[in-house]
């Protein structure tokens, strides 16, 4: 179950994304999967681990909502998927990020920084 | 299938995506599944782990995801360096095409072999046309060189000038910087112990200006050379000067006898100079503008258009200049014009310029049949590679990537064609040429020039749009979901239907070349079959002309030699002609008594031939009625002729021709009546138009000739008999040449070069289309059984017999033979009829050569189906479902 403690916000694996409000955390999702593309190719599996493993657990991504992003960005023309086969493996569709998709994650990262400092500024909550 | 996956599948079904898309998402999903499935179970126990993706996959969200189709044409990573990758995309692309194309050797092979055949037979007659036609004159600006002619008043054709209206026409021109006149002539040269006759050209000095060409030793013709009281000169060309004064330079000043007189050596020409016609030496043409008007010789006009002269506007003053002439003639009606036209066009008659473009448009033929086989082995690979290139479509490649990647291997395909086309290029013109030595004009050079390598160059691109072009545009419509739904082999229906009309296009091209090729073949067995009518073997010919212009003297020259040769070893009897049977026949008019002149004015002309007695017996022509020409028929007897079958046919319709005159003029002149003492067998003319003629035989003894043919029967090698000829005819006359030495058989097969080197062209290619059509009719059906297979398969599964089997098969064959080659029939019947000059005794609709290419293609069609036919009927129908 959801907890609020101090300034942390716990949630379970599961369900987490669902507690922040609809426009953050849609905002939200979008800049994580640029920021973990920013310099590295990685595909869908890996880009969850990631982020549920960066995060220690708090944010993380069911297939329902993380391959509809995918998919919504690469129409956006941010990431671009490409099929890459290795030997012995299975081939898996990786993301990279496109050059608009570098254009993007500078003013999200801006918007971003606003924001917290703005959401700090007024609730006295500090990062950290 | 897991039922995890089952589920996977229909809840993105949900989606309604595209069948590419579709497959593509669930791929994707169903491998993010299964490692979260793996390190779960690791973690929290299979069961859980799979009751936890099962949930996943349950979510609400997942069912009402909105998902678009991706873009089309997705400006993937791939695909975008694809089309703009330039140079280096283009090199990956090259390599790939190199490494498939040696992934399929058999299939590579057969295609380079085809284009290679295709593009070197084409560069063949390219390289024929470009050296004769097109590359003009080896001289300075050499297309500004005309060859002025008059235009004859009644039938347009060409013909030679009155001296007077040429002196005019020098006189008043101002279209060209320079102007000449020539007259060919033979011309006996001695001087020493070795008399020749040789090949001259009498010219004005402006005929010499005109290529712009000086002299490697002294001087040309000049101005003062043509006045008739001047000293006589003579200009060597290079090769008489190299092989009878051994490139002495101190010929100059020397005095050489040219027809008996003395005539001085005043330069020589460099090497290959040949204008305006092939000449070992030029000699002045001395015109007496003093004589009255109309007479003189009639002669060619050459000139050099000055520059910024177009021929329109130099034959429009030329005109203006012809109407002055009449009026100042007071002619009426008289018509005549002079014209000016190229040199080449001028040489080379509107006739050849005919046969080489029908050749052209023949090989063309072969060229387009060569590629549209490749098309289809192309197309038949892609088909097969569909799986290949639906992964690549997947990969992100857009059809623009698949399109140039499959035009690229076209490209390398046709690059190495044209490598070994080139080849075939070399051995064909070396072949080519050896066949037509010395037919063709002096500044025909049939070799590989820069332009011919170009022109290779662009058949092969030309070959690999033609040939890539259709595979391409297969492959870039084809989508991953083709393949996936509806075949192994996806899309390749629709290329089924496109080979199929490949292979109907390529066998109509090929029936049309066949028929030319049999009609060629056949008119070439028809020219070989010939029993023409007199010996060929052991007789050997050589002629001689008199220089002195006294007919007494000349007679009695011809006795003596008559005499001489008779007794010579190895002879068994001599003649002495006119002109050889065959080949060298001379026209006349010829009117029987009391038939009338006919309305059109022109009297019936006859083939003629002036011969002695012995002729007969030389050349073993049987007299079939009456008499032959004997030694009684000399002057002052009753004038004699003999005449042919076909003669007797013409004009007395089974009244006895013996004892009946013939009038041998143009005006009843009372000389020139003979009477009809015998009837010979039909001899053959080596005309391919009129083989079969009327012809009469005149006694030469009974005529005034300055020049004779002799004709050697023999028992032994004539050639042997060569050499004492010589003596016997330098002992009478030390200036007197023996020319034109030959085997009769030679003489009469180089009469027929036309027909053997361009028929056997025609036939070539017409086995060649043979072949590469067969090729591609057994490509198409092979590939039609191959992805049938499964079909076929069933079908015997189900109990359909083989026979039933082998019917399917094989009328897909059939039904391809039936469209393409009644329409190729028609358009080479059409063809046949433009290349008329090289058929010999067949008609353009003969029935044995239609019959024959119908079995040839029949029967090749037969081969075609009847493999991929039986390879069918083994088909295992266990085995294809179990494919599937």
């Amino acid at each position: 179950m959801p907890q609020a403690s101090g300034s942390r916000i716990y949630v379970t694996t599961t369900y987490v994304l669902a507690m922040l409000p609809p426009d953050l955390k849609k905002g939200s999702a979008e800049f994580l999967v640029l920021s973990l593309l920013e310099h590295e190719r990685r595909h869908g599996y890996e880009l969850n681990k990631l982020i549920e493993s960066r995060s220690r657990g708090v944010l993380t991504f069911h297939i329902a909502s993380l391959y509809p992003l995918l998919y919504r960005m690469e129409d956006r023309g941010w990431i671009a998927g490409r099929w890459v086969e290795r030997a012995g493996e299975r081939r898996r569709r990786f993301y990279s990020i496109t050059a608009a998709g570098k254009r993007a994650l500078e003013d999200l990262r801006t918007g971003w920084v606003a924001f917290a400092e703005a959401v700090s500024r007024v609730t006295g909550v500090r990062y950290g | 299938m897991d039922e995890w996956r089952r589920h996977l599948r229909v809840v993105v079904a949900a989606w309604k995506l595209p069948p590419e898309d579709h497959t593509a998402i669930v791929e994707e999903l169903e491998m993010h599944l299964e490692l979260q499935l793996t390190e779960l179970s690791v973690r929290i126990g299979p069961d859980d782990a799979l009751a936890h993706v099962l949930a996943e996959i349950d979510d609400p969200a997942l069912r009402s995801a909105h998902v678009q189709p991706r873009h089309r044409p997705a400006p993937s990573v791939e695909a975008s360096r694809h089309v703009r990758g330039g140079w280096h995309g283009l090199v990956r692309d090259m390599r790939y095409a190199w490494r498939t194309l040696a992934r399929t050797p058999g299939t590579t092979i057969l295609a380079t072999v085809a284009l290679a055949l295709g593009i070197g037979l084409t560069t063949v007659m390219f390289s024929i046309i470009y050296g004769t036609l097109m590359r003009g004159l080896p001289y300075d600006e050499g297309n500004r060189i005309a060859i002025v002619e008059r235009s004859a008043a009644v039938n347009g054709m060409e013909e030679t000038m009155p001296m007077h209206e040429f002196l005019t026409f020098r006189e008043a021109q101002r279209s060209f910087e320079s102007f000449g006149a020539y007259l060919p002539a033979t011309v006996n040269v001695s001087g020493d112990d070795h008399p020749e006759r040789l090949s001259a050209t009498r010219v004005t000095a402006g005929a010499m200006t005109v290529p712009r060409v000086r002299p490697l030793l002294g001087r040309s013709i000049q101005p003062a050379d043509e006045d008739p009281a001047s000293e006589l000169v003579v200009v060597l060309s290079f090769a008489l000067w190299r092989d009878r004064f051994s490139a002495d330079s101190s010929v100059i000043g020397q005095s050489i006898r040219v027809n008996k007189l003395p005539s001085r050596i005043v330069g020589v020409m460099p090497d290959g100079f040949d204008f305006p016609l092939a000449s070992k030496l030029w000699l002045p043409l001395r015109l007496n503008a003093n004589l009255p008007w109309g007479s003189g010789p009639s002669i060619n006009g050459a000139g050099r258009l000055h520059a910024g002269v177009s021929f329109d506007q130099a034959n429009a003053e030329l005109a203006r200049i012809a109407t002055r002439i009449d009026a100042e003639h007071h002619r009426t009606n008289y018509n005549a014009r002079a014209i000016a036209q190229p040199f080449v066009r001028a040489v080379l008659r509107s006739q050849v310029y005919t046969l080489l473009y029908a050749m052209f448009a023949a090989v063309a033929l072969v060229f387009l049949v060569a590629c549209t086989n490749v098309a289809n082995l192309l197309l038949a690979r892609a088909a097969q590679r569909s799986k290949e290139i639906a992964v690549r479509r997947a990969l992100g490649a857009s059809s623009a990537a698949i399109a140039r990647q499959l035009l690229v291997e076209a490209f390398v395909l046709s690059a190495l064609a044209a490598v070994v086309g080139a080849l075939v290029a070399r051995g064909g013109i070396g072949v080519f040429r050896t066949a037509t030595e010395g037919q063709f004009p002096f500044f025909a050079d049939i070799s590989l020039h820069p332009q011919v390598f170009a022109f290779i160059a662009l058949a092969a691109c030309v070959a690999s749009l033609v040939s890539g072009v259709l595979p391409a545009l297969a492959g870039a419509r084809s989508t991953v979901g083709d393949v996936l739904k509806d075949h192994p082999l996806g899309s390749s229906s629709r290329n089924r239907g496109l080979s199929r009309g490949l292979v109907v296009f390529e066998l109509a091209l090929s029936s049309a070349l066949l028929i030319v090729a049999a009609l060629t073949t056949k008119s070439l067995l028809n020219l070989r079959a010939i029993a023409p009518g007199f010996r060929t073997q052991h007789v050997l010919t050589a002629r001689v002309t008199l220089a002195w212009r006294d007919s007494v003297r000349n007679a009695r020259l011809f006795e003596r030699l008559s005499s001489e040769i008779d007794h010579l070893p190895g002879v068994t009897t001599a003649a002495l002609t006119s002109g050889l049977p065959g080949t060298g026949w001379e026209q006349s008019p010829a009117l029987v008594e009391g038939r009338e002149v006919p309305q059109s004015g022109r009297r019936p002309i006859v083939r003629s031939l002036a011969v002695t007695p012995e002729f007969f017996a030389a050349f073993d022509v049987p007299i079939t009625r009456g008499r032959a020409i004997t030694s009684d028929d000399r002057r002052g007897a009753l004038p004699v002729v003999v005449v042919n079958q076909r003669f007797v046919d013409d004009n007395f319709h089974g009244q006895d021709p013996i004892g009946r005159r013939v009038n041998l003029s143009d005006n009843d002149s009372s000389a020139d009546w003979v009477t009809i003492v015998g009837v010979f067998a039909p001899l053959y003319a080596a005309s391919m138009q009129n083989p079969w003629p009327a012809e009469i035989l005149t006694a030469f003894r009974q005529e005034t000739h300055a020049s004779a043919t002799i004709a050697i029967y023999t028992t032994g090698d004539p050639g042997l008999v060569t050499p004492s000829l010589r003596t016997a005819v330098t002992s009478i006359d030390r200036d007197l040449p023996v020319y034109s030495v030959a085997m009769m058989q030679d003489v009469l097969e180089q009469s027929t070069w036309p027909a053997r080197v361009f028929g056997g062209l025609f036939a070539v290619f017409g086995i060649v289309a043979l072949i590469l059509a067969s090729i591609g009719l057994y490509a198409v059906l092979a590939f039609a059984v191959r992805q049938r297979e499964r079909e076929l398969g069933i079908r015997m599964a189900l109990g359909a017999a083989r026979a039933d089997i082998m019917r399917l098969v094989v009328r897909d064959g059939v039904v391809q033979l039936a469209v393409g080659v009644p329409i190729g029939l028609m358009l080479g019947i059409g063809a046949a009829g433009v290349a008329r000059a090289v058929l010999f005794g067949v008609q353009p609709t003969d029935p044995a050569s239609i019959v024959v290419v119908v079995a040839v293609l029949a029967g090749t069609g037969a081969v075609a189906c009847l493999a991929p036919a039986l390879r069918a009927t083994r088909a295992d129908p266990l085995r294809s479902l179990r494919a599937e």
